[in-house]
C-alpha cells in the first residue's frame, strides 16, 4: 500500500434506528487502488459505503479522507471529491440522459468542468452519444448502469465507489462494465472502491481485497492472494 | 340554449379560468414533489395574497397585477423561513405531524387576519373591472383576460425555471429520486426550502389574481384549496406537466356542469370530481394515459 492513503477507515459502527449495520470496519485505499470489498447478502458492503459517502451517520469510529477527518453533508463530500454509484442505478427517470450527466456535475467545482467531463464519458461509453436526448427511465438496464456510471464520473471524483455495477447484466456487458472500470482507474487517475457479486472478475482488476462479515473486517490482502485462498474459493467463488 | 355559440362562450371561459387555477396550485405541486407534504397552509398564504393586493391598493393605489408581481419576494420569504422554522423540525417525522402542523399555520394566518381585517366581504374595483372586449362575437371580461395572460406568462416563467436551470433541474432530480439527488452533492435540504418558498411565492402570487374576480374574506381560501387538492391529483401529485392539464379538466367540468345545475353547487363539482379521482386514478391524467396507451 502506498505511504498516505487516500481513504482511511477506522472501527466504524453505524446502525438503522435499532437495527445495528457495522460493528468495527477498518481498511485502507491508497490514492491511485482499486480495492474490493467482499462479503455474504447482509455482510454490510453497502452501509459501509453509505458510511462513507454521508448517507448514513456513523455511530463510532472515523473516515479520513486526504488526511482530513469527513464530518460532512453528503453535498460537501461530493464535494470533497467521493462519489458513489448506488446499486440499483438510481437514475432520474423522468429526465433525459444528458439531464442525468448534467446534475452529475453540480458541485461548483464540477460545473466549471462539465464539457470536458462530457466528452470523458461519451469516450468511455460512446453509446451514450446517440442517447443523450432520451429519457433515462426508457433506456436498457445495460445502458442505464452506463449513465449511472457516467454521472457519478461528471463530478470529477477522486474516489469513485461502485456499488453492485453489473447487477442484472448480460455478460458480454459485464465484461465491458469491468473494462471501462480498469480504464477509468489506469487512464482517468481514479481511486476505486468496488463491490460486486462478480467475485473473480472483481479480484481480477482490483489490487487488494477485504473481507466482511456481519459488519466487521475480518481479512485483507492483495486481489492475487486472495484469488488462491481456499477458504475465499468455497465461499466467494463456488469451489 | 345548447347552441354551438353557447358551448363555444363556456369552453372559452373555462379555458381563462384554467389558467389561474395551474397558478394558484403549482405551488402545491412543487412542496408536495419535493418533500411529500400537502402544504394546507397554502389557502391561508392565498388568503393573505389577496388582502395584501388591497393594502398595496388602498396605500399606494397600486393595480392587483403589480400587487402580484409586488407579493412574490416576501412570500417567497415567508415560506422559506416556515420550512426553516417549522416544516424541517417535523417533516421527517410522520407525515400527519406535518398535516397538522400546517393545518395549524393556516388557522393562525385566517386568524391573524380576522383581527386585522374583521370579516366583511373585501372587494377592489379598478377601471377596468367592469370593462369587457367583444371577439369574435364573444364578450369576454378584460379581467379574465388579464388574469389568463398573467397566469400563462407566469406558469412559463416557471416552465423554464424548472426545465433549463441547474436548480430548477436540481428540484426535479429531488421530486424523482432524492437519495441520487444527495449522491451527485445536491443539498436537497436547500431545495426543500426553496421549494417552500416558491410554492409560498405562487399562493401570493394567485391570491392578487384572485382578488381581480372575486371578492374575499378571511375564510377565503378553503374552497380554492380544495380545488388546488383535486387539480394536483387529478394531474398525477409529481408530474408537474399534469398540473395544468388537471386546471384544465377541473375547469371544462365546472363550466359545463353550470349548464345542468345551479350555480351554488359548482364548487361540488370539485369535491366530487376529487373523490372521482382519488378512487378511479390515484395517479392521475397522466396514469390513464399511460394506461391507454400501453
Ligand atoms: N434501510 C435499512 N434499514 C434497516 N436495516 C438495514 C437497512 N439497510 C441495511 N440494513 C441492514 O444492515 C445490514 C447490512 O446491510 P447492507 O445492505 O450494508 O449489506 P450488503 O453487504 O450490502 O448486502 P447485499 O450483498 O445484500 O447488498 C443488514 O443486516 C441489513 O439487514
Ligand atoms: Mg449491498
Amino acid at each position: 500500500m502506498p505511504a498516505a492513503p487516500l481513504l482511511e477507515i477506522e472501527n466504524i459502527a453505524a446502525a438503522y434506528g435499532q437495527v445495528r449495520a457495522l460493528w468495527d470496519v477498518s481498511f485502507a485505499v491508497g490514492e491511485g487502488e482499486i480495492i474490493t470489498l467482499l462479503g455474504a447478502n447482509g455482510a454490510g458492503k453497502t452501509s459501509t459505503m453509505r458510511v462513507i459517502s454521508g448517507l448514513l451517520r456513523p455511530i463510532g469510529g472515523e473516515v479520513r479522507f486526504a488526511g482530513e477527518s469527513l464530518r460532512l453533508r453528503p453535498s460537501r463530500i461530493v464535494d470533497a471529491g467521493i462519489v458513489q454509484i448506488p446499486e440499483g442505478r438510481a437514475l432520474w427517470p423522468r429526465m433525459t440522459v444528458r439531464e442525468n450527466l448534467q446534475l452529475g456535475a453540480y458541485t461548483r467545482r464540477a460545473r466549471a468542468h462539465q464539457a470536458e467531463s462530457l466528452a470523458w464519458v461519451v469516450s468511455l461509453f460512446p453509446r451514450l452519444a446517440e442517447r443523450l436526448t432520451q429519457l433515462a427511465g426508457t433506456l436498457s438496464g445495460g445502458e442505464q448502469q452506463m449513465v449511472a456510471i457516467g454521472r457519478g464520473l461528471m463530478s470529477r471524483p477522486r474516489l469513485l465507489m461502485l456499488d453492485e455495477p453489473s447487477l442484472g447484466l448480460a455478460p458480454k456487458l459485464v465484461r465491458e462494465v469491468f473494462r471501462v472500470i480498469r480504464q477509468i482507474n489506469a487512464d482517468g487517475g481514479v481511486t476505486v472502491l468496488l463491490v460486486e457479486q462478480n467475485v473473480r472478475q472483481a479480484l481480477e482488476i482490483a489490487h487488494r481485497g477485504y473481507v466482511l462479515e456481519t459488519g466487521r473486517t475480518i481479512r485483507s490482502g492483495p486481489a492475487t492472494d486472495l484469488l488462491q485462498d481456499p477458504e475465499i474459493k468455497r465461499a466467494f467463488l463456488g469451489m | 340554449m345548447f347552441t354551438t355559440q353557447n358551448l363555444v362562450s363556456v369552453a372559452i371561459a373555462a379555458l381563462l379560468t384554467a389558467g389561474l387555477y395551474a397558478v394558484m396550485s403549482y405551488g402545491l405541486a412543487i412542496i408536495y414533489g419535493v418533500m411529500k407534504v400537502i402544504n394546507v397552509s397554502n389557502a391561508g398564504f392565498l388568503m393573505l395574497g389577496a388582502f395584501m393586493t388591497l393594502m398595496y391598493f388602498q396605500w399606494w393605489h397600486l393595480d392587483p397585477v403589480a400587487g402580484a408581481v409586488l407579493n412574490l419576494l416576501p412570500f417567497f420569504g415567508a415560506g422559506w423561513l416556515v420550512y426553516k422554522l417549522l416544516v424541517r423540525r417535523v417533516v421527517s417525522a410522520r407525515p400527519i405531524a406535518t398535516l397538522l402542523l400546517l393545518f395549524a399555520l393556516w388557522l393562525v394566518i385566517q386568524n391573524v387576519a380576522l383581527a386585522i381585517w374583521g370579516s366583511d366581504d373585501q372587494s377592489i374595483i379598478t377601471a377596468y373591472t367592469y370593462k369587457s372586449l367583444i371577439v369574435g362575437g364573444f364578450r369576454l371580461p378584460l379581467t379574465r383576460l388579464i388574469v389568463f395572460a398573467v397566469a400563462l406568462l407566469a406558469l412559463s416563467l416557471l416552465h423554464f425555471v424548472l426545465g433549463h436551470t441547474y436548480v430548477g433541474k436540481a428540484l426535479r432530480a429531488t421530486v424523482q429520486d432524492p437519495q441520487a439527488a444527495l449522491l451527485v452533492g445536491i443539498d436537497t435540504e436547500r431545495i426543500s426550502a426553496l421549494a417552500f418558498g416558491l410554492g409560498t411565492a405562487l399562493s401570493g402570487f394567485a391570491g392578487s389574481l384572485l382578488t381581480l374576480l372575486f371578492s374575499f374574506t378571511p375564510d377565503f381560501g378553503g374552497p380554492f384549496q380544495l380545488k388546488s387538492f383535486t387539480i394536483i391529483v387529478l394531474g398525477g401529485l409529481e408530474n408537474f406537466a399534469g398540473v395544468t392539464v388537471g386546471a384544465a379538466v377541473l375547469a371544462l367540468t365546472e363550466s359545463f356542469a353550470v349548464l345542468f345545475m345551479r350555480a351554488s353547487l359548482q364548487n361540488v363539482i370539485a369535491y366530487g370530481l376529487l373523490v372521482v379521482a382519488l378512487i378511479v386514478m390515484p395517479g392521475g391524467v397522466a396514469q390513464l394515459w399511460a394506461r391507454t396507451r400501453s
